[in-house]
């Protein structure tokens, strides 16, 4: 059982100066095609890809830009810190996700990371668990890695659309983690996550439960959350220029333990935030 | 120090002075565009900016706009962040002394949405130690509860002049860009009382989601900063540097040297960087150096050398070549 304000969420400015954000030219290793609209870069910058961990973010930027000028903000994906390099799955969206997928090995990239609160996955006993859907499976990858590092179990289901689009889920199982799936088309969906958690809870293998890329899903976690003795963790994507907190533009609307209301940067207390936090009916987000 | 080239000749002066201001060197951040420093400490030294100026605080608690609270435009991007605020007492506990540290000059952004909220902070930051100058934010598009009062002669006058009684801290008047004559709001705050001009602010602007059929920011509307704004600025500060030959810093739309290069030979003493610092965090220290270079290379021993220069060179009235009726 978690502790119930134990919080595993280190936010940038509590970080040794080595671990914090360092801006750094990086070089494009591979730009692959997944399905669809996803596409997965790998990208060499040692900086980052040491220092990158679960839970945060990079920021990147093409050195030709199309009359842009703001880097682009993604959850890690998976790190090597061997090799110098990490990589992240994007969805093209718009102008910059276009052109990020159109780069070509040994193209030049501006890196500026890690960026956004580290978790600290030691905290996280007995295991980890995660409900993700579509591109919101990214960070469930890092958090996996950091399972493993540590060897902490990692139980995680990945739904989809389309079995097709099912993103990530081999690299989870090499990773070690215990993959279920489910899809729009196989018709499962709506009602398999949550029969899920509860065997995880049932069987009491998860003490924090992690969700991304679905408001359905966010609402679950924080049903769950609520009432069992876990501690739940929402990602969370606001608009952002900087990444490194000068802006103040990323500001996600959160509620305070006495229920007082407030905003809190993603990028310096998020991306991932405590369920008990999140208001997810906030205007037209996901 | 000993600071000399490869030649053996000393290093540029980079010193400047706006009035009763002395700044190391003209390169700071502009409000709002670094929060207080403390997310770039570990990155450089942030005793080798010639200044360090705050996001703006007011002199009351406010939570900052809804989101979305940027949004990226052609050459620039919008903001409406609405000045989060925890006031003035939290700013000199909290924020001062890690500015104070830092070793740069520090410049106290202040907002309001009354025009006493700008004389109370000023009274209350009057008196506390290492304050270079107190700059006031009085162009913010971003507050719903009232129109920047950078629009009107009267109020900058007014404003510039409550807070000029209400401290002997020098004052920074920041002037905001959506007005018919430049020149008539300088001098206003000039009369004020003003020490410096800061010019200026982010253009009132919006966009909108085609796809969702609303405006993209929370707020509805706007600042427009970035390149796409610097023309018009450098323009603004040539005209009140021509005019009324005020101490001005040039802030719009910086993000290398030349562009820095091109503010000073407009007249402007000393320079804000802004949007630059979220797209390039290493932005600022860049400048410095290239601005040392580049008076190297022209054989200039001080910054002042440059300042202005523009203004000397004769206009052109004619094609060359073609004769005149």
């Amino acid at each position: 059982m978690a502790e119930p304000n134990h919080s595993i969420s280190i936010p940038p400015n509590d970080f040794l100066a080595e671990a914090r954000w360092k801006a750094e030219t990086g070089r494009m290793v591979r730009v692959d095609h997944i399905a669809e609209k996803y596409w997965l870069l790998e990208v060499e910058a040692p900086h980052a890809a040491k220092w990158t961990g679960p839970g945060q973010f990079v920021m990147l930027r093409p050195d030709r830009w199309g009359g842009m000028l703001l880097p682009r903000p993604f959850d890690v994906y998976r790190t090597h810190p061997d090799q110098g390099t990490f990589e992240v799955l994007i969805k093209i969206k718009g102008q910059g996700t276009a052109e990020l997928a159109g780069l070509r090995t040994d193209d030049p990239i501006e890196v500026v990371a890690p960026a956004g609160a580290r978790l600290e996955l030691e905290g996280c006993k007995p295991g980890v668990g995660f409900i993700a859907r579509g591109a919101g499976v990214t960070p469930m990858v890092r958090i996996a890695q950091g399972c493993k590092d540590i060897g902490l179990p990692c139980y995680g289901l990945v739904s989809a659309r389309e079995n097709r689009l099912l993103l990530g889920v081999e690299t989870l199982r090499e990773l070690g983690a215990e993959i279920v799936t489910a899809t729009d088309e196989a018709g499962d969906s709506a009602d398999q996550p949550a029969q899920v958690v509860d065997e995880w809870l049932r069987q009491g293998l998860i003490g924090f439960l992690f969700t991304c890329g679905s408001r359905r899903m966010g609402r679950l976690v924080q049903e769950v959350t609520s009432n069992n003795g876990v501690r739940g963790y929402i990602f969370l994507e606001y608009r952002m220029a900087c990444g490194t907190g000068i802006c103040v533009g990323c500001a996600a609307p959160l509620l305070g333990p006495d229920g007082s209301f407030r905003y809190g940067l993603v990028c310096m207390e998020g991306p991932a935030f405590p369920a008990e936090s999140v208001i997810l009916d906030w205007g037209n987000h996901p | 120090m000993k600071d000399r080239n490869e030649h053996g000749a000393s290093s540029p002066a980079l010193e400047t002075r706006l009035g009763r201001i002395h700044l190391q060197n003209p390169v700071m951040p502009a409000s709002g565009c670094f929060n207080y420093g403390r997310e770039f400490a570990h990155a450089y030294d942030l005793g080798i900016l010639g200044g360090i100026v705050n996001k703006t605080f007011m002199d009351l608690t406010r939570p900052g706009n809804s989101p979305d609270r940027v949004q990226e435009t052609p050459e620039g991007m919008l903001n409406a962040i609405g000045t989060p605020s925890k006031g003035t007492e939290q700013f000199i506990a909290e924020q001062l002394p890690f500015m104070r540290q830092t070793g740069a000059a520090v410049i106290a952004s202040i907002g309001g949405l009354l025009e006493e909220d700008f004389q109370r902070a000023s009274e209350k930051l009057d008196g506390q130690e290492g304050i270079a100058a107190i700059e006031l934010d009085l162009s913010c598009p971003n507050h719903a509860e009232a129109a920047p009062f950078a629009n009107s002669a009267e109020s900058m006058f007014r404003v510039t002049k409550m807070c000029r009684e209400a401290t002997s801290i020098p004052i920074i008047s920041k002037l905001g860009p959506a007005v018919t004559d430049i020149v008539e709001m300088a001098s206003a705050a000039m009369e004020g009382g003003a020490d410096a001009l800061c010019i200026g602010n982010t253009y009132p602007a919006m966009s909108i989601d085609v796809d969702e059929q609303r405006p993209v920011l929370g707020f509805t509307t706007g600042g427009l900063s970035g390149p796409a704004i610097r023309p018009m600025v450098v323009r603004h500060v040539w005209m009140v540097v021509k005019e009324l030959g005020a101490p001005v810093i040039g802030c719009g739309g910086i993000e290398n040297t030349r562009d820095a290069l091109e503010y000073l030979l407009a007249g402007a003493r000393a320079l804000q960087v802004g949007t630059a610092n979220f797209y390039d965090p290493m932005v600022m220290p860049k400048i410095i150096d290239g601005l040392r270079d580049y008076l190297t290379e022209r054989g200039c021993g001080s910054v002042e050398d440059i300042i202005g220069k523009a203004h000397e060179a004769k206009p052109q009235l004619y094609y060359p070549g073609v004769e005149a009726h």
